[in-house]
């Protein structure tokens, strides 16, 4: 069992946390273990330093992004967003979803039009991402949050190919 | 990873790629996502007034896998009634696809676009 994330990087935890301090802690616990200073100590301690500040990495990345941080606070309690098995997306999101792509297919070459597509749909990420912070500090809005979390899914797998059909027009 | 001949022929030539009228009360649409791969597939199917499947459409947004399961159950639903339709199974689907371990979800995707459609179909015509 890897230790919890939030201790490793000593920040409560919580969806809302310090960023200054996550990167502040991050940084002074990686020079702490950084394998350099154990290049004089048997191989145990070399290996523990080298596990250590992947699993330090590890935290970090999670922790910074505000949606592996949403995902991880929710497989804390037990809930697994990446559950393959779960297909029933409300189908007012699923739609627009499909809207959405249907637009980026159709505007493939026209930067313009990709544009105003990311910007519509960052201005719905940041909507949903602004609800997240009472839903996890209610834990009856668990359901709330593990909904939101999963549509944030695939709002990113969007924004992701929209960057990718604008670097092929550049 | 390599797809398999199957999957890559599907994915390469599509069959019943398209939309049939929603609002067409012979019409059941089914929609599903995927939350981990962010995958989005919508199936529909057009059934007769003695519950025979006349015809099937989807469109998918997702990978190979997933747009050759939606591909290869458009062909398998024509001609099924609504009962053979809903015995389909992902076992069967990613066995005919010859799909890895971890495209096993593409087909699971498959089969719930599948139930979804039906039950859109029933709550339609208020079975």
């Amino acid at each position: 069992m890897s230790l919890n994330f939030f201790i490793l990087l000593q920040l409560p935890e919580a969806f809302v946390i310090d960023l200054e301090k996550l990167d502040q802690n991050y940084q002074s616990i990686q020079k702490e273990i950084h394998p350099d200073r154990f290049a004089s100590f048997d191989d145990e301690a070399k290996l523990e330093s080298i596990k250590k500040t992947a699993q330090v990495n590890d935290a970090y990345q999670t922790l910074k992004s505000p949606i592996r941080r949403a995902e991880y606070l929710l497989q804390l309690n037990g809930i697994d967003i990446h559950d393959e098995k779960y297909t029933a997306v409300p189908q007012d999101f699923l739609m627009q979803q499909m809207e959405w792509r249907e637009e980026l297919e159709a505007e493939k070459q026209n930067k313009v039009a990709l544009e105003k597509l990311a910007h519509d749909i960052q201005k719905n990420k940041n909507e949903m991402m602004s609800q997240l912070p009472t839903f996890f500090d209610n834990k009856n809005n668990l359901n709330d949050a593990i909904k939101v979390t999963r549509e944030l899914n695939f709002i990113e797998k969007i924004e992701q190919h929209i960057n990718d059909a604008l670097i092929e027009i550049v | 990873m390599a797809y398999s001949d199957k999957v890559l022929d599907h994915y390469e030539n599509p069959r019943n790629v398209g939309s049939l009228d929603k609002n067409d009360p012979h019409v059941g649409t089914g929609m599903v996502g995927a939350p981990a791969c962010g995958d989005v597939m919508k199936l529909q199917i057009k059934v007769s007034d003695d519950g025979v499947i006349e015809d099937a459409k989807f469109k998918t947004y997702g990978c190979g896998s997933a747009i050759a399961s939606s591909s290869l159950v458009t062909e398998w639903l024509k001609g099924k009634t609504l009962d053979q339709a809903s015995e389909i199974k992902n076992s069967a689907i990613a066995e005919e696809l010859a799909l890895p371990p971890v495209k096993i979800h593409c087909s699971v995707l498959a089969e719930d676009a599948i139930k979804s459609a039906i039950a859109d179909l029933k709550s339609k015509q208020g079975k």
